[in-house]
Order: structure tokens, then sequence, then C-alpha cells
């Protein structure tokens, strides 16, 4: 392997890359029978006759699905057929009793939208959706120490959509943010959990390379189980860099298919070219046409949740945020409408910010919990902000009243006066406190009219212990100043 | 008119394979000829006009016979796995290939999906 770095690669050749991404829709029963669509059930507690693949049954399409896969063809802006079809996939593997995999091939439901997406300097890139089409997901297959593998039903028949990419994406890190933007909008449209651990989104990509400048695509391999965040930009530049490698050697790419390696950082051959699946497609008989009515769609238009590119739209405009920030915070609905409560809450759009990127973020990453999960309310975080805002408490000390709301079922009021740590601002009281302090340490005083004005600091440290940390620091700071600088 | 289409008895082969079939030469050269016969039938019937036909993709008029997202209850796992294959070691030939839980198959290396 190069040990250029792929910076320096990338300067010389351009990665053309499309991703296909299949996504798990979020309903209740599964896309051809009325199995419960579940995740980690007990082993072939969710199948019958017609995901089974039993011979002599029929498949039922479930609406729902349809309605999902409009939903998020409308929120990147597809075109929705008005007349589709299901088309019969044929292979062999032990995850998919009925030998065939229905999904659609020449009329998919959707087709002709695009994706935008901030990168991390701040420019806008937008990647092409060339289709959507509806499939049904196989079963599992848990490959055993010994000579056996263990074949578990429960997922057959599982609503996919898949989401297929224009050759657009030209780098690693560009088909990260793809991704990442694919998720977010699948949970805003509400049509998708779209956990990546759960395997609701799987990830497989195209990817060739060319000399910078040129027109035409290299050859393209096509790459498999890149199925995490991580896993997509490191199994992306782990392939350029072994293109790059095989052409500057005047090889050739040779056309395959690859499967990536996570624990190993690698990847596998699959197949060669020579060796490539012909699944004999044919119109599937055992469904009939879906027609679309244009109306159907405009309903659903019409009803779209707002979406990350408008809620982001939205911050910007009402708050005022570094983009950055815009980013995290609406990069899951749920966090977006926790801060916006604790916005609601009559707290400043900045201080919320810094709130909620800060310590909310900070507890949820300690705990591994979501935001849905986290204990403390929104208006409860308001409340705090505003004792902090207003000058009751200093932030310090609302930090720690912030670690005490989470264990206990306290008010940030209630806390504050318990644990009486409201601030002391009150100009006399901290006079004498600051006189006490200045008059106990005559040698530093010495040093500080002597010009050693740097000593601020430490007497400032002094007073502060000396209120218990509930002194005003700005008032303590001009107290302390006026009474160092008295000769 | 089109030339007259033919398959061989390598397509007929390599179609086998794809469905999992063994064929031997008798049968491959059998089906290979009602094949050509099949495929001799279809462009007898493409010298037809048929600008004016819709094209059909089913046979029954029909479209959108959907259902409402509703669950049921599935099969019970012990009638599902009494269907998994007979195992069938010497000594219990009535074994079927099943943990109690999951469907035993000779280990696989995916190698599609």
């Amino acid at each position: 392997m190069a040990t250029n770095s792929l910076d320096s690669i990338m300067e010389k050749w351009e990665p053309v890359i499309g991703l296909e991404v299949h996504a798990q829709l979020a309903t209740q029963s599964k896309i051809f029978c009325r199995c419960r669509r579940t995740y980690g059930a007990a082993p072939n507690s969710h199948t019958c006759p017609v995901c089974l693949g039993y011979p002599g049954v029929l498949p039922v399409l479930n609406e729902q699905v349809v309605e999902f896969a409009i939903r998020m063809g409308q929120a990147v802006g597809c075109r929705v057929r008005s007349l589709s079809r299901f088309a019969r996939k044929n292979y062999f593997y032990p995850d998919l009793p009925k030998g065939y995999q229905i999904s659609q091939y020449d009329e998919p439901l959707c087709e002709g939208g695009s994706l935008s997406f901030y990168m991390e300097d701040g420019s806008v890139k937008t990647v092409g959706i060339t289709r959507i089409h509806l499939e049904e997901d196989a079963g599992k297959a848990i490959h055993g120490l010994e000579d056996e593998s263990y074949i578990d039903f429960n997922r057959c028949g599982t609503p996919l959509v898949e989401i297929v990419s224009e050759p657009d994406i030209r780098s690693p890190q560009e088909a990260r943010r793809y991704l990442e933007r694919l998720k977010q909008t699948l949970q805003y449209a509400g049509v998708s959990e779209a956990d990546m651990e759960k395997g609701h989104l799987r990830c497989d990509a195209n990817i060739s390379v060319r000399p910078r400048g040129d027109g035409e695509f290299g050859t393209r391999t096509e790459m498999k189980n890149l199925n995490s965040f991580r896993g997509v930009e490191r199994g992306l530049a782990y392939e350029i860099r072994r293109q790059v490698d095989i052409l500057e050697q005047g090889g050739e790419v040779e056309q395959c298919t690859l499967t990536w390696d996570e624990a190993a950082s690698e990847t596998h051959l699959l197949r060669t070219k020579e060796e490539a699946q012909d699944y004999r497609y044919f119109p599937e008989p055992d469904l009939v046409p879906l027609e679309v009515d244009p109306d159907w769609v405009k309903a659903i238009k019409a009803e779209l949740p707002e979406l990350p590119a408008q809620i982001e739209e939205r911050f910007t405009r009402d708050y005022n945020l570094r983009f950055q920030d815009i980013e995290i915070l609406t990069r899951e609905r749920e966090l977006a409408a926790y801060y916006e409560a604790v916005v609601d809450g009559g707290v400043s759009p900045t201080e919320a910010a810094r709130w909620v990127l800060g310590e909310v973020l900070r507890v949820l990453k300690e705990e591994h919990q979501e935001i849905g999960e986290f204990p403390m309310r929104p208006e409860a975080l308001s409340e705090l902000i505003k004792l902090c805002s207003q000058g009751i408490i200093n932030r310090n000390t609302a930090k720690s009243v912030f670690d005490i709301m989470l264990t206990e079922n306290l008010s940030a009021a209630e806390i504050v006066k318990r644990d009486q740590l409201g601030q002391v601002s009150d100009s006399a009281t901290l006079e004498d406190t600051v006189l006490q302090v200045v008059s106990g340490l005559p040698a530093e005083l010495e040093r500080y009219r002597k010009g050693e004005t740097r000593l601020l600091g430490f007497f400032m440290g002094q007073v502060m212990q000396a209120t218990k940390g509930k002194g005003d620091p700005q008032v303590v700071r001009g107290i302390l100043q006026r009474v160092l600088d008295e000769a | 008119m089109a030339t007259k289409q033919t398959v061989s008895a390598d397509e007929i082969q390599k179609i086998a394979r794809l469905a999992k079939l063994h064929l031997n030469e008798e049968q491959r050269d059998l089906y290979a000829q009602q094949i050509n016969a099949i495929l001799e039938h279809v462009q007898k019937l493409q010298t037809l006009d048929v600008a004016e036909v819709e094209p059909l993709s089913h046979v029954l008029d029909l479209v959108n016979v959907t259902r409402k997202d509703k669950p049921a209850k599935s099969l019970p796992r012990d009638k599902v796995l009494a269907n998994a294959p007979l195992a069938g070691p010497a000594d219990d030939p009535e074994k079927r290939a099943t943990d109690g839980e999951f469907f035993l198959v000779p280990k696989v290396i995916k190698t599609d999906q």
C-alpha cells in the first residue's frame, strides 16, 4: 500500500464515487405480509408462509411502504412515476428463501432528485439522486465457528428503499457527509429510524479514479458493506489508494466487487467481472402494477415535515448562530427540538446554544445517551440559564447546579436556595471580604504595589475562595482593583 | 425481418447453472431444441403490427392491490422450524437442520445480495 497521504494522492487523482444506500422503512408490518417488523426478536419468531417463500402464496403490498417511499422522494425532490412495477431479482443464497428478491428494475417509484449538505469548510455540496426504488430485505445469516451458518428469517420482507446517487461524489469526506445527510433526511422525514448500528441503513459504493482534469471515468469497482460513517470514509480511502497504486505502476484497474472488512481495515475480493451475477430480472407476476395518483403525491408533499435544509435556514435566520453550531444542533430532529424548547423558555439563542452544545452534549456523550433519554426537561434548563444571566448565580455555580439537577428532581432555584448558592453582588459585603483578604496578605500587597500587577489574578482567586465561589466576579474585580490601587 | 435467433448448448448450460440445475448432455440438447422452438414462435409473433397495442405487464387488468399497515400473528416458531430440511445423519434420519432457534445450513461466505 502507498504511504503517500490521501491529500497528496488527491492532488493528482480525482475519485468518482456513487453510493447505493438501503434504508429500512419504519412500518409496523413487513412489505408483502402482515408479520411484524422487528429488531432483536427471538430468531424466526416473526415469519409466515409469504415471507418464508412457500409455494402458492401471494404477496400483498403494504400501502404505508409506498407512502414512505414517496415522502422520501419528495424530501429529495424526486419525480414520482405515475406507473411503476415490481421485478424479480433471481439469485440463490440461504438468507433468501424464495430464491429471488422482489425489487424494482426499469420502472422505479422515484427518479431524479438531489441532496445538498455542508462540508466542513462551510461550502455546500449537491449530489444528484438517480432513483429511489422499493424492495424487500433478506434474512440474516450468522456464520458459526464450525462449518455451519445460522439463518434467522425475521428480517425477510422488511421494507427497504434503495437510494441510488449519481456519481457526483469526489472524496471519502463527501461520501461520509452525503450519508450523514441522507440519514438525517430519512429521520426528519419520519420514514426510517436510520440507525446504522441496527442495520437500518446500509451502504455500497461504486468508485473509480481518474487523473485530475480528465473528463472520462476510469474503470470502477463496487464496494459492499460500508455500514458505518467511519467505514464509508476509511473504506473509500483504502480503495482510492489501491486503484491509484495500480495505475501509478502502469497497471489497469480490474472491474470487480469487493467487500470492506471494517475490523481488519481492508477489502476482500468477492468476485471478478467474469463471475458477475446475472440476476435475470423479469416483471414480478405476483404483483400488479402500482399506479400513483398525482393528488396523493401532492398531499404527501404538502404534509412533509420540516427538513434539514429548512431548519438550518430557519436557525440561521432566527438565531444567528455559527453554521458549525447549527449543523450539530440540527443533526438530530430531537436535539433541535430540545434546543428550541430551551430558547422558548425565554433565554437568548446564543446562551441556549452554549449550554446545549456544551453541557448537554457532554453529558449525553459521557452517559452514552440519546437526547430522548436526557433527564433534564428543556424548561428546567431554561430556568437555570436565566438564573445565570440574571446574575443570581455565576457560571461556575450554574454548572454545579446543572450536575445536581441531573440526579436530583429539583429545580435550579430550589437547589440554589437549599445550598445557599446565590451570588453575592452586594458591594458592602464584598468590600468587607476584599479588605479582610488583602490585609491578610501584606507581602503580596507590597509586591503588587511595586508593579507586579499580575498578582491581581491571585487576589481574585483568594477573594472568590473567601466567598465560597458565590461572589459576583465582576463586582469583586472592581472593588479589588480599587482597594489594591489605593496607595 | 430479424435473423433467426438460436440458443446454443453453452447458453443452456449457463442458464441451468444459474438455476442450480444439473443437466446431462442429452437433457441439455433436448432443452436447447425446445427453447429454440419457442423462440422461433416468438419471432413469428414479432412480425405482427402492434403499434396500436398498449404493452401488457400483467395479465390481470388491475392496479394497486394493497393493504393497510396492520401487523398480524406470525407462525409459531416450532411450526416454522418443523419445515427445516432433513439433516439426515445415519443414526437419526428424521433429524431436521435446526437447533430449535435457527435454520442451519452449510457455512456460506456471503458472495452476494
